[in-house]
């Protein structure tokens, strides 16, 4: 039994056992200088925080309602690599009670129809707005309409 | 000997154990409810000073109709007036309406009616004073005046002559 935990015990300790890494030495005996490269690896894990923007109600007839913003809170990335923020949507508010009766939307972005952007550092952001027409809202039946949207955040290599 | 050598061993193990760091790649987000609420009637609010405004026949000046239903509005001039104009909103609907009726269809959003009105024969131009008296007298009493300076300039004259 002793020995069996014995050899456990050595079959563990050369499983993990780790090889050290001595500072290279420099020795001068001569006139003439000898150099060495000393390489200093390290490894940081990235971090990021974003914000997404939170449930939002639209008010009837309003052809313009602010969606918040996406917002880099805090970001420690590679200098490669960036943070992408999708933006997944049927672009339909669907009536609760009545699935065929819609009112479409579209999230933008200034002008621009949002579906991604990208962010490199901490305080980076994107307003967004939520537009619905005139015409569609004239067209709306009455009722509750509701939609959920998706906002995929991932961590890619820089464009 | 063998509990040294496995004491030894053991604390090899931990001395050397070393746990590997992934780096965290979040890929993650979320979602987001956005939602809205469309109301299933409209109020029509009627302003007609000098004039009688129906809604489907029904003469008033509030109305709630469901939404998207269709109405017919029906204008009428009182006594001694005319209707000089009929805004929706302040859209000037004057032109678009037939026999004094005009189609709501498909009711989307709370209306205003504001009917404007004049007095019959009126210049519509000309704005009303409430100024009652009569202008020829003014014009009378002026030729009148005229005349009367006229005359005793005249007179003074020849009597300046005869001297």
């Amino acid at each position: 039994m002793k020995k069996f935990i014995a050899l456990t015990l050595v079959s563990a300790l050369a499983l993990t056992a780790s090889i050290t890494a001595f500072a290279a030495t420099i020795t001068q005996d001569t006139s003439d200088p000898k150099t060495t490269d000393t390489v200093i690896t390290t490894s940081i894990k990235p971090t990021y925080t974003v914000t997404i923007p939170a449930d939002v109600k639209v008010v009837f007839n309003a052809e313009t309602t602010s969606f918040g913003q996406i917002k880099v809170d805090s970001a420690q990335i590679e200098p490669d690599k960036c943070i992408k923020v999708s933006l997944t949507t049927d672009g339909k508010l669907k009536n609760t009670s009545d699935k065929t009766k819609v009112i479409p939307y579209t999230v933008k972005s200034g002008e621009n129809t949002f579906t991604s952007a990208t962010y490199l550092a901490t305080g980076e952001y994107t307003d967004l707005t939520l537009n619905i027409t005139k015409a569609d809202w004239n067209k709306a039946y009455a009722g509750d309409y509701e939609d959920t949207v998706t906002f995929e955040v991932s961590y890619e290599n820089k464009a | 000997m063998k509990k040294i050598a496995a004491a030894i061993l053991s604390l090899c193990i931990i001395l050397t154990f070393s746990a590997t760091a992934f780096a965290q790649t979040t890929d993650s987000g979320g979602t987001t409810v956005i939602s809205t609420v469309v109301p299933d009637s409209h109020t029509i609010t009627i302003v007609a000073d000098g004039a009688e405004v129906s809604l489907d026949g029904t003469p008033g000046t509030n109305f709630t109709v469901d939404r998207l239903s269709e109405h017919t509005l029906t204008f009428k001039a009182g006594n001694g007036k005319e209707i000089k104009k009929i805004l929706l909103n302040d859209e000037d609907i004057t032109n678009k309406i037939t026999d004094g009726k005009y189609i709501l269809e498909g009711v989307y959003e709370d209306i205003s009616i504001t009917v404007i009105t004049q007095n019959d024969g009126n210049n519509p131009n000309s704005p009303l004073t409430g100024d009652k008296s009569n202008t020829w007298l003014w014009f009378v009493i002026l030729f009148a005046a005229g005349t009367a300076a006229l005359c005793t300039k005249s007179y003074g004259r020849q009597k300046s002559n005869k001297y």
